[in-house]
């Protein structure tokens, strides 16, 4: 059921998320959980994962906790168990753009170069962390859309408060040396 | 129904919104890949070596 769902979330996010919202069951997050865990062991070589897993939970955890606390259709538990089902899903390009920059720091390690390679590499890396970027921000505006339940203009006012919190706390843990790219 | 449809206030931008909002809706990839190649090329080619900077700093950011 979670792969049906992710693959979903690629062709038909709208619905996809809309079902997720309603009737995903909690077994399904596990495979989350697991691949998460598992990222963040295999960068033991580089970073202590421990602090990553932490950070990575603590902004998790937050993000469902902050949402569920803004005024919106339904009580708090609700809106949370909502938010549980739908912000998991969201974790999906996060995911897949942190597994995939795990394997390109090996296949081709960096710093990158102005040569051509160099060029043309730059620009299928950025072109690819681009569609992740826009992928992850219609998920996470479907999700909030069907986890409170609002309008289009409540979910940027929401987002815009989220973002103004978060981005000193990203600071913060950057600062830490707990995460460079803040695990959202 | 979870959720009303979106109303922007105006025609003027519910109507656009509406438009666009079907691309995303179902397989926004089509659009999503060929938008962030040509904001990719349009990066490198603007920004040159800031760009190349902004992949090496990206690929340390695990």
């Amino acid at each position: 059921m979670f792969f049906k769902r992710s693959i979903g979330l690629i062709f038909s996010p709208y619905s996809s998320m809309r079902k997720i919202s309603l009737e995903s069951t909690w077994s399904e997050y596990i495979w989350i959980l697991i691949l998460t865990i598992i990222y963040f062991i295999s960068t033991n070589s580089v970073h202590f994962w421990l602090n990553g897993l932490s950070g990575a939970l603590c902004l998790y955890g937050g993000t469902i906790i902050f949402f569920s606390l803004l005024p919106s259709s339904g009580t708090i538990q609700e809106k949370m168990q909502r938010l549980i089902k739908t912000w998991t899903y969201t974790l999906l390009p996060t995911l897949i753009w942190f597994y995939s920059t795990l394997f390109f720091y090996f296949l081709i390690p960096p710093p990158r170069t102005t040569s051509i390679l160099g060029q043309s590499f730059s620009i299928f890396y950025i072109a690819f962390s681009m569609s992740l970027l826009i992928w992850k921000l219609i998920l996470t505006y479907l999700c909030i859309r069907f986890s409170l339940r609002i309008h289009l203009y409540r979910v940027i006012y929401y987002l815009l408060i989220y973002l103004a919190l978060s981005i000193p706390l990203w600071i913060f843990l950057y600062n830490m040396g707990i995460s460079r790219i803040p695990f959202v | 129904m979870v959720v009303e449809p979106n109303d922007l206030g105006i025609p003027f931008l519910t109507i656009p919104y509406r438009k666009i909002n079907v691309f995303f809706k179902t397989a926004p990839f089509i659009f999503i890949v060929p938008l962030s190649i040509l904001g990719a090329i349009g990066l490198v080619y603007l920004f040159g070596i800031l760009a190349v900077r902004l992949v090496s700093l990206l690929q340390y950011g695990f």
